[in-house]
């Protein structure tokens, strides 16, 4: 993955420093090594890695973790610029 | 900690999932194309309709090509890192190819045209793998796209106007 990059400075993950009991989870699920342990308490140590998919936040047990997951493709984006988040749909004939 | 891969095999297999969102939208481009590229001094010709209708759908074909084959595959050597601009020099290259193809048989404006349609089908098509990677996030290509869109929609508007016009001045 070293060899892909994408776009710096835009993601939405944030980490709650108070609110993070270091269990390593983060560390374990992320598919892009974007968090690491220091010490007690995790950190973001590669935020421009991130690719939103959720997994940091989805396993966080104690909810230190935001992130706004979604699908990434233009198709769907183009879909909730004219029809809303809510109508908007991956699978539809519209999409793949 | 497991690692996501993105190998060119992975990217290739992917190719098949772009190109079956074609069909419907081309049904359209083809009626478009050939309805546009009969417009003349004649008002319109069923001979102009054809030959240069076969010109603009290779310039289409040569799109589809450099964004939706070419860029999955070269991904990773093609420089910048958003996939617009990528699918951009994909289509640059592409369609330099359709212009040699019909060199001699184009006037400068028709070259313009074939060229924009090429680079904008491919910026375009390129821009929508973003939702095949396992490292593009939303947020980013949502900033991609706000820019992108409006170059390639301007691109695909330039290539029509000149093609039309290019029949009325050739």
């Amino acid at each position: 993955m070293e060899n892909f990059r994408y776009l710096e400075g835009v993601t939405t993950l944030q980490l709650d420093l108070e609110a993070c009991v270091g269990c390593g989870v983060c560390e374990l699920v992320c598919p892009h090594a974007v968090f690491q342990m220091n010490g007690k308490k995790a950190e973001i140590g590669d935020p421009d890695g991130c690719m939103e998919c959720g997994a940091c936040a989805q396993n966080c047990a104690a909810g230190a973790i935001r992130v706004t997951p979604g699908v990434g493709c233009a198709s769907y984006i183009i879909q909730t610029w004219i029809k809303g988040k809510e109508a908007a749909s991956c699978s539809s004939s519209e999409c793949c | 900690m497991r690692q996501v891969t993105f190998s060119i095999l992975e990217r290739t297999v992917l190719i098949p999932v772009e190109l079956s969102h074609l069909p419907k939208p081309t049904f359209w481009v083809l009626l478009a194309v050939f309805f546009l590229s009969g417009i003349g001094t004649n008002i319109f010709s069923l001979n102009d309709a054809w030959y240069r209708g076969l010109m603009a759908l290779t310039a289409y074909v040569g799109g589809i090509l450099a964004g939706a084959v070419a860029a999955p595959i070269l991904l990773p050597w093609i420089p910048g890192r958003a996939f617009a601009l990528k699918g951009a020099f994909t289509g640059i290259v592409a369609g330099s190819a359709v212009l040699l193809l019909f060199k001699g048989g184009l006037i400068w404006i028709e070259a313009v045209a074939l060229l924009f349609i090429t680079v904008g089908i491919s910026s375009y098509l390129a821009m929508n793998f973003t939702g095949s990677t396992p490292y593009t996030s939303p947020s980013g290509v949502e900033k991609e796209m706000r820019r992108a869109i409006p170059l390639q929609a301007g691109a695909v508007v330039i290539a029509l106007v000149a093609w039309v016009g290019a029949a009325f001045a050739g």
